[in-house]
């Protein structure tokens, strides 16, 4: 009842409904975070929680909805509940196949003529959903219960009928009630939307056409994975990346990861080895590895990929319960997504030898989301400020050409922006004196590491407070094949006296001082091969650009160059660099005097 | 005295002009585009047409030559002076990476300007427009002398909160002017005083950079015209879908970026005013790219977050160009699908049935075997096809996907309606509209022989298929209006507005007397003079924002409350909610000036009844129906020979020189008195 080329014409509308969720949400959403950074993703799964087809959102949150949902009707079976035509389910428990506290998933199955066909769903992060502190973004959590209201899958729509009592019980644990009650509504309006094109696809083509396209989707998405891994000699690769901090024991955590192919162009992604969970929020429950591992997968062998579980079934997963990667409850995770972006560089890093021209160095850590609160001077109102500038991160070097400079961080989404400096200083009693560039902070290699970038802001007549989530001061980015790190991010505040004080990666309410400044220094991205083997006309490019000095361009690329002629002087480079003594030590990693 | 006029339009491909007179007679012509100099194709098709230019009154031109220069990065050699911190604006782009989401490695171009050519001053405004810290003049100068030093042609400056206080940047023009005269220059402020410093960057850097070239090409074009006998300025399209006077071009040419697709956009809304169809979904597809424009209320859709490798944030027709047209390549991916674009054979080797060395099987080559487009008929016969070679071409895939060739041929059309299909409905439902509620307009060469099924497929009311399709885009230069955009940012909330109303009044009466001052310049009488006021507002606090028409004149409080409940509302209709009661925003005030093109009136055709004049038929042929999943006898027509009134009847295949309709079975095309074809879907089965 299918061929190839109606599986792919319903394919094509599978996706553009998912799509289309995505509008519904973002047009009828009441927050910045989803009607302007997305932060949300839409799927529709079938009725054993198969993923169908998935929206183009954020790789963080694409991926996981699958797990999601089976756990979610696992426990309607365990509980002895049953599900119902007309029925809407809210979820978010981390221990039962939730993610992160906030990202509440909203499911609404769809039956058609009585049977339980499809379960379109969109999984989405609130801005506050209760908790010890205000974004429930507590960075010193110990235990899950901290990070706000735990919801085991839950019928806020029963037959139907909605059950307004439960509704208000959840957006009560909110600060923010009002948002918080929009933007469930939008979650249930874009599943809605699902749900009527999903019948109308039904109606269009008849049931048996679209399961029977179905069936050959899956397939076809596991052959074109299969072939992609194909692509990578069999063998084990391993590798490890290493959170900085996990926010309470102040000491670096490893993530390590073995990647074996098999001759079935099976991938089986191994964590055994990685620490044992953490005491801080830096854990990573199953969902979100599973978004985690696909990402990173998907990345090296097929980025153009419109997923569905075919497309999983070569994946294999091995997490060790009681670990970083897979932690028992009640350990906190709030500060997941970090771990997810070290999870996906450790995956990268390992298939370096494998597929080199698909792979980057290094790059920055974390989302790093900064946010400072204040009583404006003029107003006499409280204010929150975010300072998300994370998207001046440095990325790794590449095989044949130079890492990103300042651009987004891998593990976020295409849609976010920096916040423009005189929309953040028409908004808040706060002046920027610099938003540049940061000379010197890619890891030196044959092919350089992206700069980072560095923000500098200073509170105007009052004082406020911070919590910032920084990574890679501790851990920067490794290089590749000789390369080196990139430099350190770092948190830096300046007294009215000069006076620098240097700050800890993870900290929840330090106070800047009215007139003192705060400067965030951004990592730049890992090297690729060796920095004596750089072509000395790329690293005069970068003098002349003032991404390189003078003096390291000596130091680290064994470049000698004339500051008046601003030329490479060749004999001068040729002797230096043949001089093994003149070797530069590697800087010391992890960086511990922090 | 009324002479003629003409209208003349650059593809890439392609260079289309029509030609039209006092009484409403059209000329047409299709010559290929010069690459190196478009204004020789340009006096090419005048030639093919017309002896000299003396009894023409005006040439209006949408050229591709601004977008062209940006694409190849043929620009002038640019610097920028900035605010101290903030060399690096221009390259950080705030951060953005292109999606698709797992896709890491894609990459954007470099900067315009690299940035050893990016100097900082010592100078700093507030928010407010308070100097905090003046502006250090022996830096410029450095700075300028830096750059000279340098070999930059073109200087742009752009300082924080310049579109508040442009004092800084003033002085910075002064001493270009005094220290670098040859230089040209474009002050942020002056361009596009909004708030945001890296779209105003970019749009400076933009303009700067393509001042040189833009001149240049316009002054020589100017010149070949005036040989001929032309007497006018020359007048030239524009992104926001107008026509703008040569000497604004030159100085602004960063709006003639996409000034092309415009013109169809443009044409759309003028057809759908003749036959009174306010609602358009325009798609035209040509041999690379389909682009995508909305019409509501007669009105194309405006966006300023048009995402072009840089940010242009100025006012410009909202459209969405995907890689899908008569060249698209079809191939299989390594699933074994058959996937269409976006790969194109392009104009050379073209389509494998052009027979210029192309092997690939394309969708043109589809429409062959299909028995869409006549061989014998390829641009009024001008062009022979050869259905063997797209038979041979399609028979490449045929193996591996286990299919027959013609199965093959289905299989490339089946897909590329299905990918057209689901961009535009995206694009529709993304701005908050129903495709239910709109008419589609298919034009350029191909969009005619797509309409049909995608009108289906859309659940489209009707569907128009305009006259001449393949040549809506020159026929759209005759009908821009003569427009000027204006902005000032302004960023206050109703509160504070009301507290200080004159300047609010002042603002828009400032703008306005621009426009009408650059319309007389023009030679445009004062009552044929319209104005139009905007605002972008949105609620404190959020920043999406609308685009909402303000009342004109004085505003008194009352006047807000109007405008504040258009604002409500259409944050209803776009975002499903309102907060009526929340504080709401005045972000950027525009101003459109413009005068109405005084469109050409075509000469209506002869009213014929509803049966087409034998003259019209040309027979009979067979080709592939989608309705019926078989071949169907259709009764073929030659466009240019139909009378106003008659009606053809699916399956029916329309050619005319530059384009082919195709009729489905169950729809049912009418010919409007001016030449339109208006197309009923309610017959259609399924």
């Amino acid at each position: 009842m299918s061929d190839i080329i109606t599986m792919q014409v319903i394919q094509n509308s599978l996706v553009s409904i998912a799509n289309e969720m995505g509008i519904a949400m973002m047009r009828s959403a009441y927050s910045t975070i989803f009607n302007e950074i997305h932060d949300f993703s839409c799927g529709i799964l079938a009725a054993d929680g198969s993923l169908v087809g998935e929206g183009l959102h954020l790789i963080q949150h694409m991926g996981g909805l699958e797990h999601s949902t089976k756990g979610m009707l696992d426990y309607f079976r365990r509980e002895g509940l049953e599900i119902n035509e007309g029925d809407i389910i809210f979820h978010n428990h981390p221990y039962i196949s939730g993610t992160h506290v906030p990202e509440i998933n909203v499911y609404a199955p769809l039956f058609i003529d009585g049977e339980l066909l499809f379960i379109p769903a969109i999984r989405a992060h609130h801005q506050d959903v209760g908790g010890s502190m205000l974004g429930s973004t507590y960075m010193h959590a110990t235990e899950v219960f901290q990070e706000g209201l735990l919801i085991p899958p839950i019928k806020v729509v029963d037959r139907g009928v909605l059950r307004k009592d439960i509704l208000n019980m959840i957006v009560a644990a909110s600060r923010t009630p009002k948002h918080f009650r929009g933007d469930l509504n939008a979650q249930i309006a874009g599943c809605r939307v699902g749900q009527q094109r999903l019948l109308h696809l039904v109606k269009k083509y008849g049931l048996r056409t679209v399961r029977d396209s179905i069936a050959l989707m899956f397939d076809y998405g596991e052959r074109l994975l299969r072939s992609a891994i194909g692509s990578i000699p069999e063998g084990t690769y391993r590798a490890d990346a290493y959170a900085d901090d996990d926010g309470v024991d102040g000491k670096p955590v490893r993530i390590a990861v073995t990647v074996s192919k098999t001759p079935e162009n099976d991938l089986i992604v191994d964590f055994t080895g990685s620490a044992p969970q953490a005491k801080g929020p830096i854990n990573i429950p199953w969902s979100g590895l599973c978004s985690a591992v696909y990402a990173g997968v998907f990345f090296m062998t097929l980025p153009d990929v419109k997923s569905n579980t075919g497309c999983y079934r070569p994946i294999r997963i091995i997490a060790p319960e009681g670990t970083v990667v897979n932690p028992r409850p009640p350990a906190p995770v709030i500060i997941m997504n970090d771990t997810f972006q070290r999870i996906h560089d450790a995956i990268i890093r390992a298939l370096v030898p494998a597929r080199p021209e698909k792979a980057y160095a290094g790059s920055i850590a974390s989302t790093m989301t900064d946010f400072a609160g204040g009583i404006h001077p003029e107003t006499g109102e409280y204010y929150i400020a975010p300072l998300y500038y994370s998207r001046l991160s440095g990325w790794g070097g590449h095989h044949c050409k130079d890492g990103k400079n300042t651009t987004t961080p891998p593990v976020g989404g295409s849609a976010l922006r920096n916040t423009p400096m005189e929309v953040l200083e028409r908004r808040f009693p706060l002046r920027v004196v610099q938003y540049s560039m940061r000379p010197n902070s890619g890891g030196p290699g044959k092919f350089r590491g992206g700069v980072g970038g560095t923000f500098e802001v200073i509170p105007l007549g009052h004082d406020i407070t911070v919590t910032q989530q920084f990574q890679s001061v501790r851990c920067p980015p490794r290089g590749v094949d000789g390369g080196m790190a990139g430099r350190p991010s770092a948190a830096v505040i300046t007294s009215c006296q000069n006076e620098e004080r240097r700050l800890p990666p993870m900290l929840s309410g330090f106070t800047v001082k009215s007139g003192e400044s705060y400067r965030l220094m951004y990592s730049g991205g890992g090297g690729w091969g060796d920095p004596f083997l750089r072509e000395p006309q790329h690293v005069l490019q970068d003098v002349v650009e003032g991404l390189v000095g003078l003096e390291e361009a000596r130091r680290d690329y064994g470049v000698i160059i004339d500051p008046r002629r601003l030329a490479v002087d060749v004999a001068a480079t040729t002797a230096y660099r043949a001089d093994p003594s003149n070797r530069p030590e590697p800087a010391p990693w992890p960086v511990l005097d922090v | 005295m009324a002479g003629k006029r003409v209208g003349v339009d650059v593809g890439g491909t392609f260079t289309d002009m029509v030609l039209t007179d006092a009484d409403g007679n059209l000329s047409l012509t299709k010559v290929p585009s010069t690459v190196t100099n478009q204004a020789y194709g340009v006096m090419q098709a005048i030639r093919t047409l017309q002896e000299g230019l003396h009894d023409v009154e005006l040439v209006v031109h949408g050229t591709t030559i601004a977008t062209n220069a940006m694409i190849e990065k043929t620009g002038a050699r640019t610097g920028l002076i900035t605010t101290r911190g903030f060399r690096d604006v221009l390259e950080i782009r705030r951060g953005f990476r292109p999606p698709p989401p797992y896709d890491l490695l894609k990459e954007l171009p470099p900067p315009l300007v690299p940035r050893q050519f990016r100097y900082e001053v010592t100078e700093r405004i507030d928010w407010r427009g308070r100097v905090i810290t003046p502006l250090n003049v022996e830096e410029v100068d450095a700075a300028i002398l830096a750059l000279r030093q340098q070999e930059v042609t073109a200087i742009a400056v752009c300082f924080l909160f310049s579109y508040v206080n442009p004092a800084h940047e003033r002085v910075v023009g002064e001493r270009l002017a005094a220290l670098f005269p040859e230089c040209r220059v474009s002050l942020s402020s002056n361009i596009l005083p909004i708030r945001r410093e890296y779209e105003r960057t970019c749009v400076a850097v933009v303009n700067a950079y393509l001042m040189q070239k833009i001149a240049r090409y316009v002054t020589s074009l100017q010149d070949a015209l005036r040989e001929q006998g032309y007497a006018h300025d020359l007048l030239l399209v524009r992104a926001s879908g107008g026509m703008m006077s040569q000497d604004v071009a030159v100085r602004n040419p960063v709006n003639l970026i996409g000034g092309g697709p415009a013109a169809g956009i443009t044409a759309a809304v003028a057809c759908g005013r003749e036959v009174g169809a306010p609602n358009l979904i325009a798609v035209d597809l040509g041999g690379t790219s389909c682009d995508i424009g909305v019409v509501v209320d007669g009105e194309p859709i405006i966006t300023k977050d048009r995402l072009y490798e840089y940010n242009l944030a100025m006012p410009m027709i909202d459209i969405t160009s995907i890689g899908a047209g008569g060249g698209s390549i079809a191939w299989i991916d390594a699933g074994g699908a058959l996937k269409v674009g976006p790969q194109s054979a392009g104009a050379t080797p073209g389509p494998a049935c052009y027979g210029l060395g192309g092997s690939q099987p394309t969708l043109s080559d589809a429409y062959i075997a299909l028995g869409m487009i006549d061989p014998e008929h390829f641009l009024g016969g001008r062009m022979r096809l050869q259905p063997e070679l797209a038979w041979r071409a399609l028979h490449t895939l045929a193996e591996p996907l286990g299919m027959s060739d013609l199965e093959v041929a289905l299989g490339i059309l089946r897909t590329a309606n299905s990918n057209m299909a689901e961009e535009i409905r995206l694009r529709v439902v993304e701005r908050g509209f129903d495709p239910r509620d709109f008419a589609l307009f298919p034009f350029g060469g191909a969009g005619p022989l797509h309409g049909g099924t995608l009108a289906a497929e859309l659940g489209v009311g009707s569907l128009i298929v305009p006259l001449h399709p393949g040549l809506v885009s020159a026929m759209g230069c005759l009908q821009a209006d003569l427009k000027y955009d204006y902005v000032q940012s302004y960023v206050k909330t109703r509160r504070e507005t009301e507290e200080d109303l004159a300047t609010f009044n002042r603002l828009f009466a400032a703008m306005e007397q621009q426009g009408i001052e650059r319309l007389r310049k023009d030679g445009v009488a004062d009552v044929n003079i319209q104005l139009r006021r905007w605002a972008d507002m949105s609620y404190q606090h959020q920043s999406h924002e609308l685009r909402v028409p303000v009342l004109s004149g004085e505003l008194a409080p009352a006047k807000l409350d109007e405008v504040e409940r258009a604002f409500h509302g259409e944050h209803e209709r776009v975002f499903t909610f309102a907060n009526v009661g929340d504080p709401v925003v005045y972000n950027e005030l525009y101003v459109t000036a413009f005068a109405s093109a005084n469109p050409p009136r075509w000469r209506p055709l002869a009213a014929g009844g509803t049966e087409p004049p034998a003259a019209a038929r040309r027979g009979r042929r067979r080709v592939y129906s989608t309705v019926a999943g078989t071949f169907v006898e259709a009764e073929v027509f030659d466009r240019a020979a139909l009378l106003a009134d008659n009606q053809m009847h699916g399956p029916a295949i329309i050619e005319e020189m530059d384009s082919t309709t195709l009729l489905e079975i169950g729809q049912r095309a009418v010919v409007h008195t001016l030449g339109h074809l208006i197309v009923h879907l309610r017959e259609t089965a399924a």
